[in-house]
C-alpha cells in the first residue's frame, strides 16, 4: 500500500475522524508531545554531551545510558503515540507538508542511532571517550536538532 | 494597567517589533530557537528534579548531577529569555490581553524562586543526603513543584498561539 492510501485511510479511521472533530484534542495532544519532548530532549543531550566529554563528566557513559534508557524509551513511546495522534487529525494536510516529510526522514535515522549509541555506550569501559564515540554524539545531537527544526517547521508550511 | 498597555502598544510600534513581526523567515526562527532551547532549560532541569525523586542516577550524589548540569541549564535560560524577549517585542500589544500568555508570566517568577529558595534551604545540607537515592521529602517537595511549575509554563506556553487574535 502506497503512503498516501495509508494516510487516505488513516483520515476516515474512527481515530482520525475523533481527532479531526475534537475541539481541545489536538490542543491537547500536542501539548503531551511537547511534555514528552522535553524529558526526550534532556536524556538526548545529557547522554551525547557525556559522550561528547560534557556535562555528567564525572559519571560513567556505561552507568549514564544504562539509568537514562528507560526515560528515553519512555518519552519516545510517548512522542510517537501522541506524534500519531496527531497526524490523524489531518494525515493529507501532513502529506504534502514538506517539513512533515523531512521530519519523518530524519527521524527514523534519529532514533536507530542513538539506540546503537546507547547500547555501545552501555558496554563502554571507564576512561576516556574514544573519538568515534565522541564524533557520533556529535552526529546524533544534529540528528535530534533537525528533527526539532523540521517539527517546527511543520507548523509554518 | 493602562501604562503597561501603553508601553507594549509603544513597543509593538518601534521599528524592531515590527520588523520581527512581518519578516518571513525571522519571527519563525526566533520561535524555533525559543523551543530548543526551552527543551535545553526543562530537559536539565527535569533531570535533576528526578534525581532528588530518586528516580533517575539515584547512585550519583546530587550535588554532582546538579552542580554539572548548571552551566547547561543556565545556558538554556539565557537564550530562552532573549528570544523570548525578542517574541514579546514583536507581539507585545496583541500579547498582553493573551490569557495564557498572562498566566506563563505568573508561573515564570514561581519557578525562578523555586530553585532559589531550594538552595538556601534544605540545599545548604546537601552533604548530609548526596548519596541517599531518595532525598528528604522538602527536596522532593521541590522537584514535584518544579516538574509542576515547568510543565504549566510549557502548557501555557503553547497555548498563547490557541488565544492569539491580530490587532
Amino acid at each position: 500500500m502506497s503512503f498516501l492510501r495509508l494516510f487516505h485511510w488513516l483520515s476516515h479511521t474512527w481515530v482520525g475522524v475523533a481527532m479531526r472533530d475534537s475541539t481541545w484534542g489536538f490542543a491537547i495532544v500536542e501539548m503531551c508531545h511537547l511534555l514528552a519532548l522535553a524529558i526526550l530532549g534532556g536524556t538526548v543531550l545529557i547522554l551525547n554531551l557525556r559522550l561528547v566529554g560534557l556535562g555528567l563528566r564525572r559519571q560513567s557513559v556505561s552507568r549514564l545510558a544504562g539509568e537514562l534508557l528507560p526515560w528515553f524509551t519512555g518519552s519516545l513511546v510517548m512522542m510517537v503515540i501522541s506524534g500519531f495522534l496527531l497526524l490523524s487529525s489531518g494525515p493529507m494536510r501532513y502529506y504534502y507538508n514538506e517539513a512533515f516529510r523531512l521530519k519523518m526522514l530524519l527521524t527514523l535515522p534519529a532514533i536507530v542511532f542513538q539506540f546503537i549509541l546507547l547500547r555501545l555506550g552501555g558496554a563502554q569501559a571507564e576512561g576516556p571517550t574514544p573519538a568515534w564515540s565522541r564524533l557520533s554524539a556529535v552526529v546524533s545531537l544534529g540528528l535530534w536538532l533537525s528533527v526539532g527544526i523540521a517539527g517546527r517547521a511543520i507548523g509554518f508550511i | 494597567m493602562g501604562l503597561l498597555l501603553h508601553l507594549c502598544q509603544w513597543l509593538y510600534g518601534t521599528s524592531t517589533g515590527t520588523a520581527i513581526r512581518e519578516s518571513t523567515y525571522v519571527f519563525p526562527i526566533i520561535e524555533t530557537v525559543h523551543t530548543l532551547a526551552i527543551v535545553l532549560l526543562v530537559g536539565t532541569v527535569a533531570i535533576v528534579d528526578l534525581r532528588l525523586l530518586g528516580l533517575v542516577l539515584k547512585r550519583e550524589p546530587v550535588s554532582q548531577v546538579a552542580g554539572q548540569l548548571l552551566p547547561w541549564t543556565w545556558a538554556g535560560f539565557a537564550v530562552m529569555f532573549v528570544s523570548g524577549s525578542l517574541l514579546f517585542w514583536a507581539e507585545a500589544a496583541t500579547i498582553f490581553v493573551n490569557p495564557a500568555f498572562r498566566l506563563k508570566l505568573l508561573l515564570l517568577p514561581l519557578a525562578g524562586l523555586n530553585p532559589l529558595i531550594f538552595h538556601f534551604t534544605i540545599y545548604r545540607s546537601v552533604s548530609s543526603w548526596d548519596v541517599a537515592p531518595v532525598t528528604p521529602a522538602r527536596a522532593r517537595l521541590a522537584a514535584v513543584l518544579s516538574l509542576s511549575l515547568w510543565s504549566g509554563i510549557i502548557i501555557a506556553g503553547r497555548a498563547i498561539a490557541y488565544f492569539h487574535r491580530q490587532a
